[in-house]
């Protein structure tokens, strides 16, 4: 099967940079400060008791609100995982990773996150995990404080 | 069943552009190529069309080549005369239009309404490629993602498919069949992008993409226009050709759809309840659906979503193939879908299913196609139809 080449495209290509400051709002804040100081703090809600890692304003579930916070460990379990392959935009990380859904344990829902440290034919859904901290000098009040998630023994 | 608005609705006219992995062509003039279509196929002038809608409407950017053109631009293109006109991205998906034009025939705004669709994801991705010097030189299928333009939905349904794997068993061997169902399916219609034949070994030898999602479980993007005329069914007696009859609707969106953090593997349930509490009519009943494909394993969904089987059995229900073939029980997407037909984006489903109930499928042609639903979207936006062949 033949496909006509470039046959009518056109195209520019053009620099743009913009300069912008990103304000998570105070819920937000609140979170990414934690993970700053290797903290993760999840918010429960008032009414349906769920907690949420992050923290949501509200509930998605039952619309209470506003959480409490409240202090989650850095362990939990996998509760999905795919080996990606592909660039993805926006992403410094080098295919192939592994990404995954994990809830923290005394979390109610899941966040995705990377995974290392592990052979990724090795990678099972139930599997336990931990947090593997940023070192000192790159901590800062972003999701890049955890580096990634490693298998811990059961 | 009491009176219900679909019964006030026919599709009288259905259209479709030239379509293409790289057409070289304006989304305007692949859209207009699909009305005039549509709207002649209808035996209507340009001057009955009282009505414009589409998805997703003039202003949205997904990506590049998603948006067609805008209402306006063919509305003055074609130097229409509407009352009544909509294009939206929230709703039920790219059925959203048709469910509203619907409702504005039912309701007496207007009695003929255009509903279309157009991508030129093909020839913009492949633009955009270019201007980030992404892998080039791989072959015409493996390099159609090289090249970080994909972004992040492939992640999260490759996470929601390993779910599936997880909680029900689904196997790679058995998810491969919508692929290898849609591919046979294609080489039957001259005008779907990829027609080559694929086997399971080409398929379990392909390269992974975001695991268990490999490269034929991801739809292939295109260029093309599809446009269908909405009418009052007051206008079927009068139309050339044989109407499709419009049954029931399911416009209902997943519930509280957080997307990155709940594990959904059934965002259609709520539209399919609302659809079969719409009618009569059973799944039992249906004999040929256009489920959406953008990724293979969201028409497994739909086929637990819509009752074709229990939840979690998807995976046996397409084992083998046969049953999702023609000649089988429910054969699905019988133009090849999205995945090798090209990714006309929700419309080229119920293009495909207008065929087979008018029966001219030529020789992919379901038997005694009667009724077919079409089934469209992912998380958060869903919708679904029910479609009748006329008396």
């Amino acid at each position: 099967m033949s496909e006509p080449e470039g046959r009518g495209e056109h195209s520019m290509s053009a620099r743009v940079r913009t300069k912008y400051t990103y304000e998570p709002g105070l819920t937000l804040s609140r979170f990414l400060r934690a993970l700053g100081e290797r903290r993760v703090e999840g918010g429960r809600c008032p009414g349906c008791a769920k907690v949420y890692v992050p923290p949501r304003v509200r509930c998605p579930a039952c619309g209470a609100g506003p959480m409490t916070p409240v202090p989650v460990g850095d362990r939990g379990t996998i509760v999905s995982y795919t080996v990606v392959h592909v660039p993805v935009a926006g992403s410094p990380t080098k295919p192939p990773f592994a990404w995954a859904w994990i809830r923290l344990d005394g979390a109610d829902v899941t966040f995705p996150h990377l995974l290392g440290g592990v052979p990724v034919e090795d990678i099972v859904v139930g599997q336990k995990v931990r947090a593997v901290w940023a070192p000192d000098d790159q901590l800062a009040p972003s999701w890049e404080s955890i580096l990634h998630f490693v298998p811990v023994p059961p | 069943m009491a009176q219900k608005f679909e019964d006030d609705v026919v599709i009288a006219g259905i259209g479709q552009s030239a379509v293409g992995r790289r057409l070289g062509r304006a989304p305007l003039a692949l859209t207009l190529d699909a009305i005039t279509a549509a709207v002649a196929d209808a035996g209507l002038s340009l001057d009955d069309i009282g009505g414009l809608a589409s998805y997703p409407g003039g202003g949205t950017s997904v990506g590049p080549g998603f948006a067609g053109p805008s209402l306006a631009d063919v509305y003055d293109a074609l130097g229409l005369d509407v009352d009544f006109m909509m294009g939206s991205f929230e709703g039920p998906a790219q059925l959203g239009p048709v469910i509203s034009g619907s409702l504005a025939i039912s309701a007496g705004l207007t009695r003929h309404v255009v509903v279309f669709r157009t991508v030129t994801e093909g020839s913009a991705r492949h633009a955009a490629r270019g201007r980030q010097g992404g892998a080039g030189g791989e072959s015409r299928e493996t390099g159609r993602r090289a090249g970080g333009v994909e972004g992040p939905a492939v992640l999260s349904y490759a996470l929601l498919a390993r779910r599936h794997f997880h909680e029900y068993g689904t196997s790679r061997d058995q998810l491969a069949q919508i692929a290898l169902t849609a591919r046979k399916h294609a080489g039957l219609n001259p005008h779907a992008v990829f027609r080559e034949p694929l086997t399971l070994d080409d398929y379990l030898s392909a390269r992974m993409i975001a695991d268990p999602l490999c490269l034929y479980d991801c739809d292939v993007h295109c260029d093309g226009s599809t446009a269908v005329v909405l009418s009052h069914a007051g206008y079927a007696a009068d139309a050339p050709g044989p109407v499709v009859r419009l049954e029931a609707v399911g416009a209902a969106p997943p519930p509280r759809s957080q997307h990155p953090q709940h594990a959904d593997l059934l965002p259609g349930r709520r539209a399919a309840r609302q659809m079969w509490g719409r009618t009569d009519l059973r799944p039992g009943d249906v004999d040929v659906a256009g489920l959406y494909d953008g990724f293979s394993i969201l028409t497994m969904f739909w086929l637990e979503a819509l009752g074709f089987c229990g939840v979690g059995e998807s995976g046996a229900f397409v084992a083998g193939g046969d049953r999702i073939s023609l000649g089988g029980q429910l054969p699905v997407n019988t133009n090849g879908g999205q995945l090798s037909g090209g990714r006309l984006h929700g419309l080229g489903f119920l293009h495909e299913m207008c065929l087979q109930l008018r029966g001219q499928a030529g020789p992919r042609q379901a038997e005694s196609a009667r009724v077919a639903v079409v089934a469209v979207g992912a998380l958060p936006y869903v919708g679904c139809l029910l479609l009748r062949a006329d008396q």
